[in-house]
């Protein structure tokens, strides 16, 4: 479980939805891996997750926007790999 | 023939030969009621600071006036509630206009750049130990910096090691710094102390 907390946190930090670069985006969204850890068991919940997650840091994320939802179907694809393979 | 001003015989309209009339020696005329009335309410007048001079225009110039006289007594009364309404409305105006510059002063700092915080920055304020004043300080102190964020456009103002990152529409969306923290990454990007 610690070694997927650390490895969402990774992909977390390399999605980096603010901005804050490297250094910084590994502690900026730790707050969220409980929530996600809690809707990876299924894609959709995951997606919905994700993109709520994205909405609500008010940062210009469009969920109608095809690039923004490519973008964010990968970090989703990412966090469902580490998790189905643990 | 009576003797309305006084008992007197020998005073003339009330005393004041030079500046009234009283051909049929009942009483001075109406105009000299008139001139005492508005020249007493001009006196009145203008011994208010900060009054309404323009109400002077209404009064006339009516010169000499009899002081004495009951028309005197009156004007001056008028005068003076007329002066002190006058005084009460530029007051008012003087300090609705302070009051309004001071607002906007206000309303400027906080309407034209900060809108309000996302939760995410209210969060991240709190485990970092940003205070608001810190935040405040930082963005009208700071440099700002235009910024593409991975979705949209956001300023960056940073002061002193600290940054506040603010959203196109002008919200907060988090706060750091540079700080290392400890060997275990503790403390950073926690708030620098600003001199």
């Amino acid at each position: 479980m610690k070694n997927n907390i650390e490895k969402i946190n990774q992909v977390l930090a390399k999605w980096d939805p603010i901005g804050v670069g490297e250094d910084i985006a590994s502690d900026e969204y730790q707050g969220y891996i409980p929530i996600i850890l809690n809707s990876a068991k299924n894609k959709d919940n995951l997606m919905n997750c994700l993109k709520s997650i994205a909405i609500k840091m008010e940062i210009g994320f469009d969920p109608q926007n095809k690039e923004h939802l490519k973008d964010i179907q990968q970090v989703c694809d990412e966090i469902i790999k580490i998790v189905k393979s643990s | 023939m009576g003797f309305a001003g006084s008992n007197n015989f020998y005073v003339y309209c009330e005393n004041d030969p030079v500046n009234s009339i009283d051909p049929n020696g009942l009483q001075p005329s109406l105009a000299n009621d008139i001139r005492d009335f508005f020249g007493a309410s001009t006196d009145a007048l203008t011994t208010i600071p900060f009054t309404d001079y323009s109400a002077l225009d209404l009064f006339g110039d009516y010169g000499k006036y009899n002081p004495c006289s009951d028309a005197a007594k009156a004007g001056s009364w008028y005068g003076t509630a007329i002066g002190l309404a006058g005084a009460a409305k530029s007051l008012y105006s003087l300090g609705k206009g302070l009051l309004k510059g001071g607002a906007k002063k206000g309303v400027q700092v906080s309407e034209s750049i900060i809108k309000g915080f996302t939760g995410h920055a209210t969060d991240q304020a709190i485990t970092r130990g940003f205070k608001t004043s810190d935040i405040l300080k930082i963005v009208k102190e700071g440099k700002p910096v235009e910024a593409m964020g991975r979705y949209g456009s956001q300023t960056r103002y940073t002061l002193g090691g600290n940054t506040v990152v603010v959203n196109a529409q002008g919200k907060v969306v988090t706060v750091f710094s540079n700080a290392k923290g400890t060997a275990k990454g503790l403390g950073k990007g926690y708030f620098i102390p600003l001199k």
